[in-house]
């Protein structure tokens, strides 16, 4: 059971650290448009 | 790969909680916009004053920016070539201990690199404990060298039947530990070294200052204004998210992997080391 756990928990947290820095930056943009736009 | 998505969603949602730096920024941002909006009005008759000086601060901002980042992978590629000249080091090391005569102390060299090896591996970077079961190992070898050089352990002669090994050997062997403890040394130098805290907020207040040029512009079209502070804005968090990323290798997308530990120490490529011994003798 660990056995087959461990390499989907790896990738998981590979593709969760890979995509972090897009997310945040999207997130950080879409608040930046919303609030220019509301102006 | 829904499974998989799934999961990854999932996580990223527990995760948006602790992401200070964008809900911060994100308060801030709104805290600025409210300030503008009540304080201040759109400088009509200075707008190409304004729109220079955009451009200068740009300028100004990415070159700020890009060598904080070109730092982040600088240091992440001297890391790396720590981790490399470290794993190297330990293999000759194990070599130069394969070419002395006598098994009982190679053997007890290559269990101890072993065991180092596995250590460095499992390590956690920021756990204080396993570097100080790190550095255990590395004193276990320390001992071992000492005695393959001086030739007696605990006390006895171990080559007391057979030849001695040469004057040169024992340097070798003796400079390649020395190298190890170098790396090592390095390595953790080098990952302690971060970005301090204040650059993060200064390069923060730098954001809100070149922002804050684009809310007085004056647009003509609601499209042309989402394009500009949309796309402009995507460029600047992308990098300073990647130069957060970047500021420690412990965690997150350029955590260190210690490949050449993987590719060169594992269990095997060792065994394979005391076979050669035997099949050569």
């Amino acid at each position: 059971m660990n056995q087959t756990r461990q390499p989907l928990d790896e990738r998981i947290d590979r593709i969760v650290a890979a995509i972090t820095p897009l997310i945040k930056a999207l997130i950080v943009t879409i608040a930046v448009l919303f609030m220019f736009l509301k102006m | 790969m829904l499974i998989l998505a799934y999961h990854v969603g999932k996580k990223i949602l527990i995760e948006l909680i602790k992401w200070y730096d964008v809900w911060v920024f994100i308060v801030v941002l709104y805290g600025t916009i409210e300030i503008n909006q009540r304080f201040f009005c759109k400088p009509l008759f200075d707008q190409d004053l304004l729109k220079n000086f955009i451009e200068w601060y740009a300028i100004f901002y990415a070159l700020a920016l890009t060598m904080i980042v070109g730092e982040g992978w600088n240091r992440l590629n001297k890391i790396n070539t720590e981790i490399d000249r470290e794993a190297d080091a330990l293999l000759l090391l194990l070599q130069t201990g394969k070419l002395f005569p006598g098994h009982a102390l190679f053997d007890r060299l290559k269990k101890i690199v072993q065991d180092y090896v596995d250590c460095v591996l499992r390590l956690r970077l920021k756990d204080k404990r396993s570097h100080e079961q790190s550095l255990r190992h590395l004193l276990d070898l320390r001992h071992c060298v000492d005695a393959m050089i001086r030739e007696v352990d605990d006390g006895r002669d171990v080559n007391a039947r057979q030849e001695k090994p040469p004057e040169f050997l024992k340097a070798e062997l003796l400079r390649q530990y020395c190298e190890v403890y170098d790396a090592r040394g390095d390595r953790f130098d080098l990952i302690s070294q971060k970005i301090p805290a204040h650059v993060w907020v200064i390069l923060g207040a730098f954001s809100l200052g070149w922002l804050w040029g684009f809310l007085w512009l004056e647009f003509h079209e609601k499209a042309m204004e989402a394009y500009v502070v949309g796309s402009t804005t995507l460029s600047i968090a992308c990098l300073f998210y990647v130069a957060r990323a970047l500021n420690d290798p412990t965690k997150g997308s350029w955590k260190l992997t210690f490949k050449p530990f993987k590719e060169n120490l594992s269990s095997e490529s060792i065994k394979q080391l005391i076979l050669t011994k035997q099949d050569t003798q």
